[in-house]
Formats: C-alpha cells, sequence, structure tokens
C-alpha cells in the first residue's frame, strides 16, 4: 500500500527551480533513500512533503491525504526529523519529549504510554533528567527520533540523520531505522552516506539540479544502468593469450586490462557466466580468479550525477 | 511518568516557557535586580523614618508609589521584553518548523506565550506583596485604588506582552529582529513611565475613582487596549502561521470588527456628548488609522495561494462575500475602500443626523474635511499599491512597497516645503500646498470650504486615476475567487467530496525515471 506519494512537484525560488517535477512512491514498510548532491533540491521536497513548504506545481498525498487540502491531516499521521536539531535551552531530555507529547495532543495515559515506548525504543531512558545540551551528537539525533515518532506517525521524513554521527553511533541508528521500517513505517531519509543506504533502503530516488535522476529499487536501477557484468579474470596463462581468448567467445564485450588481470563485459545470464568460466578452463587459460564486479548505490549514484550545483 | 488529569489540559507552551523562564538567566537576574531596588528602596524610607516623629499619609503613599515604580518596571517592561526574546528563541532554536508540525495552532503559541508572560507578572505580583502590604499598614492609601492600580497594571502588562509578541512575529531576520527590539525597548520606557504615572495619579489622588467622568474615560482606554490587545493577537496569530497559508483573512476579520465597534462607539458618542466639529476630528481619525492595515493589505501577494484556493466557498454568493476578505492584494484595496467608504458615510450620516437636529447646513466644514481625508486616504494607499503590485512577490519588495507609503506622504507634504525655504514661497514653506493632505482638510474644517477648487480638482483625479490603475488588479481579484470557487464545486460534484483526488492504488514506481 502506497504511504507516501510525491506527485510531479516544482517548486521555484524566484527564478531558480530548485524541484522540477519530481515524482516518487514510498510503499508502508519500506524504507526509501533520497539521494543527491548538496543543493539538488533534497531538502526542498523534503519540507513539501513535511507541509512545511508548498509546491507551486504538482501535490504529495500522505496515506491520500494532501499537502494542500489537508495539512493537518497530514501532519497527523507524518513525522519530521529536520538536518538541524531544535532543541530548547534549559530543557531535560524527558521535558522535551513531554512538551512535544503535548504539543501533538497527546493526553493521559497516552501520552505517558507514548513517551516510555519512545525512550525504551531510543534506549534514552537513562538519560530522561540529562538536559539536551549536555547529550552527544549521536544522543540528540536518538532524542530527535523519539520526538519524530511519539505521535505514531505512518510516515517518517528523516533529513540527513545520520550526518555527524560516529560509526558505531551511525550502526546504532541504521539499526532503529530497519526497526521502524519493520513497525511498517514508510521511510524517507536522505544520506550522503550512500553504503549504508544500501544495506537498508529497499528503493531509492537519485535527485540532481532538481530532476529526479532515477527513481525505483536499487537492483533494478542496477541492471537497467548496467545491462552488462563487469568480470574480472586473472589467469596463470600469460594475460595476452587470455585476451585472445576471450574476444573470440560469444556475448564478451570490450577486453581491457586491469592491474594483473582482465576486466571484460559479459552480457548473459548467471548460467551463462558460470558456462564462461567452464570454457575458460577447457581452453587451458586456468583462471584464478574469477569476479562479477558488484555495481553499489555508490557506482550508481556517481553514474547519474554529475555534480551539478544550481 | 505520573499525568493528574488537570495537567494535560495545561497549554504546552505555557508550560514550557514557564519552566525555561524560571531557569533561564534574563528572569532570574530582572528579578533580583528588581528586588534589590526594592529593598534598597524600602530601606532608604525607613532610614527617613526613624528621623520623623510620625509617618503622615502622604510618606505612607509616597512609600507605596516607591514601591509600585519597581512593580511595574518589573512587569510593564521586562516581562513584555522577555515574551519578545521567547517568541525570537523558536527561530533562533530552530524550534520554529518543529512547532508548527504538530497538533498546536499559531494562536494557541500565542496563547502560551501570553499565559508564560502572565504568570510571570503574577511571580512578581507575589513578591512584591509582602512589600505591598507593608506600606498600606503605614496608612495613607485607599484599598480599593491599590486593587485598581494593580488589576490596571497587570492588564496593561498582558496588552504591552501582546504587541511585543506581535512585534517579534513581524520579522525573522535577524538584523530585522535587532531594529524592532530597540523600536520595543524604546515604546516600552514610556509605557512603564506612562504606567508609573496612571498609577501614582491613582493613588495619590484617592478620590478620584468616585467621578464618573473618571469612568468613562477608563472604559473608553479599556475598549482601545481590547481593541489593540485583540489586533496584536490576530496579527500575532497570522503571522506565525506558514507563510503559504491564509495570513490575512483574520487579520481582516478583526479590523472590520474593530471598525464596526469604533462606529458603533462613535455612534453613542455623537448622540451623547460629541459636536459636529468633534464628529470629524474623530472620523478623520479613524481614516488616518485605517490606511495603516489598509497598506498591509493592499500590497499583498496578488495569488490567492494553493492552500487558501480549496478552501473558497463552493456556492457563488458565499464567494462572493468573502472575496475582500481573502488575501490578495487587488481584494485588500477593495476591503480598504469598502472601509473607507463605511467610515465615510457613517461620518456623513451623523452629520446629516445632528444637522438636522440643530438645523445647520447638511455640507458644513466638518463633513467636507472628512470628505478630504477619505480622498487623500484613498488616493496614497492606493496609488503606491497599484503601481508596486507586481513586485509584490518577493518578500523584500513586499516590506519596500509598504515602506512607499509613508515615504510617499512624507515626501509630498515635506519636499514642497523644503523648497519652499529656498524659493522663498510662504505659501510652500508653511506647507500650504496640495501634498500635504492637512492643508485641505484644516481648510476646509476652518471654513473655507469652497476656497481651493482646484486644489479639489487635482486631489479627486488623482483618486480616480489611482481607483482606474487598480481596477484590473481588482477584477483579477475577483476573478481568481469565482475560479477557484467553481474548480472547488466541480471538484465536489465530480468526487462527491471536497477533496483532491486522491492518490492511485498500486506500488512505487520501479521504472527508470531518466533526466
Amino acid at each position: 500500500m502506497v504511504a507516501l506519494e510525491v506527485r510531479s512537484i516544482t517548486k521555484h525560488f524566484g527564478t531558480l527551480k530548485a524541484v522540477d517535477r519530481v515524482s516518487f512512491a514510498v510503499d508502508a514498510g519500506q524504507i526509501y533513500g533520497f539521494i543527491g548532491p548538496n543543493g539538488a533540491g533534497k531538502t526542498t521536497t523534503m519540507r513539501i512533503v513535511a507541509t512545511l513548504s508548498l509546491p507551486d506545481e504538482g501535490d504529495v498525498f500522505v496515506e491520500g491525504n494532501s499537502v494542500l487540502v489537508e495539512p493537518r491531516k497530514v501532519r497527523e499521521r507524518l513525522g519530521f526529523m529536520p538536518d538541524q536539531f531544535g532543541a530548547y535551552a534549559s530543557t531535560t531530555v524527558f521535558e522535551y519529549l513531554d512538551f512535544f507529547a503535548r504539543a501533538y495532543g497527546l493526553r493521559g495515559k497516552v501520552r505517558v504510554r507514548a513517551l516510555r515506548e519512545v525512550m525504551d525504543f531510543t534506549s534514552l531512558e537513562g538519560l530522561r533528567d540529562r538536559l539536551i545540551t549536555a547529550l552527544s551528537k549521536g544522543m540528540r539525533q536518538r532524542l530527535c527520533l523519539a520526538k519524530t515518532m511519539l505521535h505514531d506517525p505512518a510516515v517518517l521524513i528523516l533529513d540527513e540523520p545520520a550526518a555527524g554521527l560516529d560509526p558505531r553511533a551511525r550502526v546504532e541508528f541504521r539499526e532503529l531505522v530497519k526497526a521502524l521500517a519493520e513497525m511498517g513505517k514508510a521511510i524517507l531519509v536522505s544520506s550522503h552516506i550512500l553504503s549504508e543506504l544500501s544495506e537498508i533502503c529497499h528503493g531509492v530516488a537519485v535527485i540532481e539540479a532538481g530532476c529526479i535522476q532515477a527513481t525505483g529499487h536499487v537492483e533494478d536501477i542496477v541492471r537497467q544502468l548496467t545491462p552488462h557484468a563487469e568480470i574480472y579474470l586473472r589467469t596463470l596463462a600469460g594475460l595476452e593469450e587470455a585476451q585472445k581468448a576471450l574476444v573470440v567467445l560469444p556475448r564478451v564485450g570490450e577486453v581491457r586490462r586491469d592491474r594483473d588481470g582482465l576486466v571484460f563485459d559479459f552480457e548473459g545470464t548467471p548460467e551463462d557466466r558460470a558456462g564462461l568460466l567452464a570454457s575458460l578452463v577447457r581452453s587451458g587459460l586456468q583462471p584464478i580468479e574469477f569476479s562479477t564486479k558488484v555495481t553499489d548505490l555508490e557506482d550508481v549514484f556517481l553514474r547519474l550525477t554529475q555534480g551539478k550545483v544550481q | 511518568m505520573n499525568a493528574p488529569f488537570f495537567d494535560d489540559w495545561w497549554n504546552p507552551i505555557l508550560v514550557k516557557e514557564v519552566r525555561q523562564a524560571l531557569r533561564g538567566k534574563y528572569f532570574k537576574i530582572c528579578f533580583w535586580i528588581v528586588l534589590l531596588a526594592v529593598v534598597v528602596a524600602m530601606a532608604g524610607m525607613m532610614v527617613g523614618f526613624l528621623h520623623d516623629d510620625e509617618i503622615t499619609r502622604s510618606e505612607g503613599r509616597n512609600f507605596f508609589v516607591g514601591i509600585f515604580a519597581c512593580l511595574a518596571i518589573a512587569v510593564l517592561a521586562f516581562v513584555p521584553f522577555s515574551a519578545f526574546n521567547a517568541v525570537g528563541a523558536e527561530w533562533e532554536e530552530n524550534t520554529f518548523d518543529l512547532l508548527i508540525i504538530s497538533n498546536l495552532r499559531p494562536r494557541q503559541i500565542v496563547v502560551g506565550k501570553l499565559l508564560g508572560a502572565g504568570v510571570q507578572t503574577l511571580l512578581f505580583y507575589s513578591t512584591f506583596t509582602p512589600f505591598l502590604v507593608f506600606s498600606s499598614l503605614l496608612r495613607g492609601v485607599d484599598m480599593v485604588n491599590v486593587w485598581i492600580v494593580l488589576a490596571g497594571a497587570f492588564l496593561y502588562s498582558m496588552v504591552l506582552t501582546l504587541i511585543a509578541i506581535a512585534l517579534s512575529t513581524m520579522s525573522r531576520v535577524r538584523f530585522a529582529r535587532i531594529v524592532l527590539m530597540f523600536v520595543l525597548g524604546g515604546a516600552l520606557i514610556f509605557a512603564t513611565v506612562g504606567g508609573i504615572g496612571a498609577g501614582t495619579y491613582m493613588i495619590q489622588e484617592p478620590g478620584v475613582i468616585r467621578q464618573p467622568l473618571f469612568w468613562m474615560r477608563a472604559g473608553m482606554v479599556a475598549l482601545a487596549a481590547a481593541i489593540a490587545a485583540t489586533y496584536c493577537f490576530a496579527i500575532a496569530s497570522n503571522l506565525l502561521a506558514h507563510p503559504e497559508e491564509n495570513r490575512s483573512t483574520g487579520v481582516r476579520l478583526i479590523t472590520t470588527g474593530a471598525l464596526l465597534l469604533s462606529l458603533w462607539w462613535l455612534h453613542s458618542m455623537t448622540t451623547m456628548v460629541l459636536d459636529r466639529e468633534a464628529l470629524s476630528a474623530v472620523s478623520i481619525t479613524l481614516i488616518v488609522f485605517l490606511m495603516i492595515p489598509g497598506t498591509f493589505f493592499a500590497t499583498e501577494p496578488e495569488q490567492l495561494g494553493r492552500r487558501v484556493e480549496p478552501r473558497v466557498p463552493k456556492n457563488p454568493l458565499l464567494a462572493a462575500l468573502s472575496i475582500p476578505f481573502l488575501p490578495g492584494g487587488g481584494r485588500g484595496l477593495l476591503l480598504y475602500s469598502a472601509h473607507l467608504c463605511l467610515v465615510t458615510w457613517f461620518g456623513l450620516w451623523m452629520h446629516h443626523v445632528l444637522a438636522r437636529s440643530s438645523g445647520q447646513p447638511l455640507l458644513d466644514e466638518g463633513a467636507a474635511g472628512i470628505l478630504a481625508a477619505a480622498l487623500y486616504a484613498f488616493l496614497y494607499v492606493a496609488l503606491p499599491s497599484a503601481v508596486l503590485a507586481p513586485f509584490t512577490d518577493r518578500a523584500v519588495l513586499r516590506a519596500a512597497a509598504r515602506a512607499v507609503v509613508p515615504f510617499m506622504i512624507a515626501t509630498f507634504a515635506f519636499v514642497p516645503a523644503v523648497v519652499g525655504v529656498f524659493l522663498g514661497n510662504h505659501a510652500l514653506e508653511n506647507m500650504d500646498h496640495p501634498g500635504n493632505p492637512f492643508f485641505l482638510i484644516n481648510e476646509v474644517r476652518n471654513g473655507d470650504l469652497g476656497k481651493q477648487p482646484a486644489v479639489w480638482m487635482l486631489v479627486a483625479a488623482l483618486a480616480v486615476l489611482a481607483l482606474v490603475l487598480n481596477v484590473y488588479r481588482v477584477v483579477v481579484g475577483v476573478r481568481q475567487v469565482f475560479d477557484a470557487s467553481r474548480a472547488r464545486a466541480r471538484r465536489a460534484s465530480s468526487r462527491g467530496e471536497e477533496s483532491l483526488p486522491p492518490p492511485a492504488p498500486g506500488s512505487a514506481p520501479d521504472a527508470l525515471a531518466g533526466s
């Protein structure tokens, strides 16, 4: 079921087109990565989704509610974690969460339960009486996530949640996000740490200069971007001999030298690749390394974007 | 984490504000400074008493006045200033976005800030109570007067706090906020001095509360304060709403309500005490005051806004009635013109009533003064707003357009005077020229009704020009409302509900979008 649908939104700031006909959708229980270089339009899009800004054209629907027509209904079903943590001075962790629980209209036992649950989930119980100003960056991000979850939203918008976190805090935060998706929440998360996103995201949208370059499941994008598998081969036979043997084989594309081996494109199924390896062995090349290069999100990002700045 | 029943019904902003204020440096420093000042003042007076054989009634009064002055500084200056900073802190601390995407409505935020200031005021009161009781024990202070002064100071503090909150919501730009802070600081000094003066008068003249005139004046001041407070509340609530929400309708309705209330008061006063000259003066004052909101309304961006369009009434009649109250410069000018027409008509009508009862001619100096003021008021708002309307989409240019109106009035009035100094033209030097609105108004009010036909013609011609220049944007503004109304009616009839189409069922698209 689609929890969040962004439908062809456009946003101008003066003459600058910050977002240009951006469309994507996120299903319930999915984590969707939103990646792009700085100034690509990620935060603008996320602020539109969070009802903090309005599109000049297009619309956004959160569980079927339009951000244009029913912003209050959208806010009830949506949690937004901005890239800049907003904290009050002279306020403890508990007071901060309690304030926002009240601000979301939670009352009595519901509020008490919500506070207990989010503090348990984010492991903040032990820090409840600590001043926010005394928290580490990782703990602040947890607190911000806890605040975002207080009213049990169906859709979470996380803008650069892992920025500035140390490796341990990043891993812990990633686990929290995964757990939230398992709870059935649709999560749109932007980050520059692509290796982390690729581990947790079910789909991604790549944006540059306000335009979506690609959207969908990571594997599908990879498949469409790289229809040929890139294979690395190292043999006991000489490189020239191996190169000669390869170029005559069917489905083998351009062959080039790489370090002490060869790299070549191969068009075919995994079974075809197994057949290729068997034929190489039969031809006496004595392969000692035969590996398909894995195309990850970072490769996708680099291929799709050109570092355009608006 | 126990949650008593009543605990849930507090305004969350109030709870937060009180918590933060009591822990913050600002409140603590102010509190101890004021307390120290009171103790020092009290000690000084006590030393003075030691040299007296007997404490006189006037000494008791003076003692109370001294204590009240310290309390007034706290509640009339520190507390409103603290509220100004509390609103600014929401932007400084990046919490404002988090607030407006919660369930809190802007008016709850304003009420919370106001109540927070009220609690601080009461804390100051409770601290000062022993000193005030002590001063009453010194005799010479009428307890009824004391209660009236303290209650009045509390209400005055709340009105000043609302003004401070409204000022604080006017800009999020740091530089502009610093300017606003200085403006507020200056205004609060005057307000505090005035408050101390009024309180001192009440204490020193205990018999004043037995005079009916006092209560009539107090009633007028209370009415003016209530209108100002309501107005500030509406402005603050609207400006705290998201920039793309409807931030205009509330203020337009409040302005209309305040105008009707003022006209009702004017009607009551006219039938009781006012003569034609006073009626004319009050009407002209109203017209001048209307220029302030009128300038803001007439310089709004022309578009309805994507969040306002779906809320325009489906019913064509209701849509037509809502036109002047919906955001947009053209529609704003329509409302301003309607307000001007209402005041002018009302002033002339009341003149007619008074003229009939006294057998005087209908079109006398007072009535002509009202007409002249209305023409100038329309001209000075309508002309620049028509010329600058294409630029009001951008906030900076919008602010500039708003600044043009007072600048234009000042330029038209003073530049000829400066030129007159150099040319040795006494008429220009004395600002006796058509650029100065009060020239024509004073001329006609002084009995020279038909003496300036050329000036009348010039002002009327310019007003007509301003009207013509505005016709297009007013028509566009009206058309936008009817278009939005029809679009909403179409949506409702085609879908049976008043919302945009829900998303099509299906899962996330997997296709490569391409660039």
